[in-house]
């Protein structure tokens, strides 16, 4: 197992930081952040203070846990209602032609904030409920309650906007 | 899978994809924060190095979104989505071949970039897909390789990349010498024909087919007396004389083949030959060569210190040792010397 960092430490945080800085600054915007590329930078600044304990196969995870607290705890210094609070800009619920995205997300965005964590770590990343769980700090059965809880929540009031 | 996973992966996809990410200028500001240690990587050095050598502009690393179907878009500083070259090619990914292997078990984008020397490269994500793409100086588009996610690794599914068949890139009016687009490498060392004080002069540079798709690099070809040879330099600064043709004192010499020095070693043979023609003493006034495609003229060359000797150069189309050419050189009482017979390379 390498660490990442080595005599040629500046070589491979570049390399890491260009193949992962985009799908952070995206899940941190699906999660609900207000600035998103804010917290993929600070997730690389944490990852830079911890590089020489940080190996390999931990960095995906690690990345995720921190992105994942850090949306988390800056809504709550916030003090972001949590059914006021929009993803990547969708404004309403609507049944135009895009209307099924749109409704998606804004009924998403208006779930408590542990069961989005969970969809979008489950349903965007496709992790395996193990990483959910490590990414939010849960069990993997806390996982999978909250997936399941995320979903029939949404599956209900999306059938009634359906009707 | 419910309908409202599907409809919920879908939402999530594309509401990401939809979301334009600026690496460069991510990492500019990252490093404006982490402070001066890790200001300007080595890893950003060495690509910004490359693009210096080839002779372009700085360029830089995009990932670019998609835009839902085709999946990305590319502004200016990205890589095209699609393929402007002419032909393409499917790269053997069954171990026939370790020229062009970009996986990413155990290494990053940025890295399978830096060892093909891509000046652009984009990598894009798409659930459990990915597709990296190398792009040229110029943005246009060399490979396109396209992977999977699999036990937590992006696993190697397909790759296609620019391909002729040759180791020439195309580039206008092939069939002239000259410059084609890039600087010449300079005449020193390994790639300086001359010998006794004789100075070698440059006869063509021209774009080469990487068989990453790429066309990051181009060879130079020298000429010179060496004694009573006439010596040819072809290739980077790290080659040297590779061919060595006897003269006398007026007439054709016969066909050069190094014209793409290596490449042209290993398998992909070069779709044009030259036909040489050399004349000691300065009189000659013309050297064409006929063929099936028509009539190839000649070009002369010489230096201050060949004294009054000459060579004439043809280009012309590699087509097999089944069709004749004639080659003929003139003085002004007419001709010199004609050759006839095939202008092949193998």
């Amino acid at each position: 197992m390498r660490a990442l960092v080595a005599a040629d430490r500046d070589v491979d945080f570049d390399a890491i930081y260009v193949g992962h800085v985009a799908r952070l600054v995206r899940l941190a915007a699906l999660l609900g952040a207000e600035d998103p590329e804010d917290v993929a930078q600070e997730a690389f600044c944490r990852l830079y203070a911890a590089r020489s304990r940080v190996r390999e196969p931990e960095l995906v995870p690690y990345l995720n846990r921190i992105v994942v607290n850090d949306v988390r705890s800056r809504g709550r210094r916030q003090r972001t209602a949590a059914g006021k609070r929009h993803l990547v800009g969708i404004a309403e619920a609507t049944t135009d032609a895009h209307g099924d995205r749109t409704a998606v997300l804004a009924e998403m965005a208006r779930l408590p904030q542990r069961q989005r964590e969970a969809l979008v770590l489950r349903y965007w990343l496709d992790l395996p409920y193990n990483q959910v769980a490590e990414a939010m700090g849960v069990t993997t059965g806390t996982a999978k309650s909250t997936v399941s809880r995320a979903i029939s929540a949404l599956s209900a009031v999306l059938a009634e906007e359906d009707v | 899978m419910s309908g409202i996973e599907d409809r919920l992966r879908a939402a999530l996809h594309e509401a990401a994809d939809a979301r334009s990410v600026d690496v460069m200028r991510m990492r500019d500001e990252l490093n404006d924060r982490l402070g001066p240690p890790t200001r300007r990587p080595r890893k950003l050095a060495a690509l910004v190095a490359a693009a210096v050598l080839a002779g372009g502009a700085v360029v830089g690393v995009q990932v670019l979104p998609g835009d839902g179907d085709g999946r990305t878009v590319a502004p200016a500083g990205g890589v095209d989505p699609q393929f402007s070259c002419e032909h393409t090619t499917h790269v053997d990914l069954s171990g026939g071949q370790d020229e062009f292997v970009p996986d990413l078990v155990g290494r990053t984008p940025a890295e399978v970039a830096r060892e093909h020397d891509a000046p652009r490269w984009e990598f894009v994500e798409d659930g459990d897909t990915a597709t990296l793409r190398l792009g040229n100086e110029d943005g246009t588009l060399g490979s396109e390789s396209r992977y999977e996610l699999r036990d937590g690794e992006w696993r190697l599914r397909s790759s296609v990349v620019c391909d002729n068949g040759t180791p020439a890139a195309p580039t206008a009016d092939a069939l002239a010498l000259g410059l084609h687009g890039s600087e010449p490498w300079p005449a020193r060392d390994a790639l300086a024909a001359g010998e006794s004080g004789t100075a070698s002069v440059l006869v063509d540079d021209r774009p080469v087919y990487d068989y990453s798709g790429l066309v990051t690099r181009h060879r130079s070809i020298y000429m010179a007396p060496c004694g009573i040879r006439l010596c040819f330099a072809v290739g980077q600064p790290d080659s040297g004389v590779v061919d060595r043709m006897q003269t006398r004192n007026a007439g054709v010499l016969g066909t050069m083949c190094s014209f793409f020095q290596p490449d042209d070693l290993v398998g992909r043979t070069s779709p044009y030959a030259l036909l040489v023609a050399w004349d000691a003493l300065g009189r000659t006034t013309d050297f064409s060569v006929s063929g099936p495609g028509g009539t190839y003229r000649g070009t002369s060359f010489t230096d201050p210190s060949w004294g009054p000797a000459q060579a004439w150069l043809a280009l012309v189309p590699n087509d097999g040792p089944q069709v004749p050419y004639v080659g003929r050189l003139h003085d002004a009482d007419g001709l010199v010397d004609e050759y006839s017979g095939p202008v092949a390379c193998d």
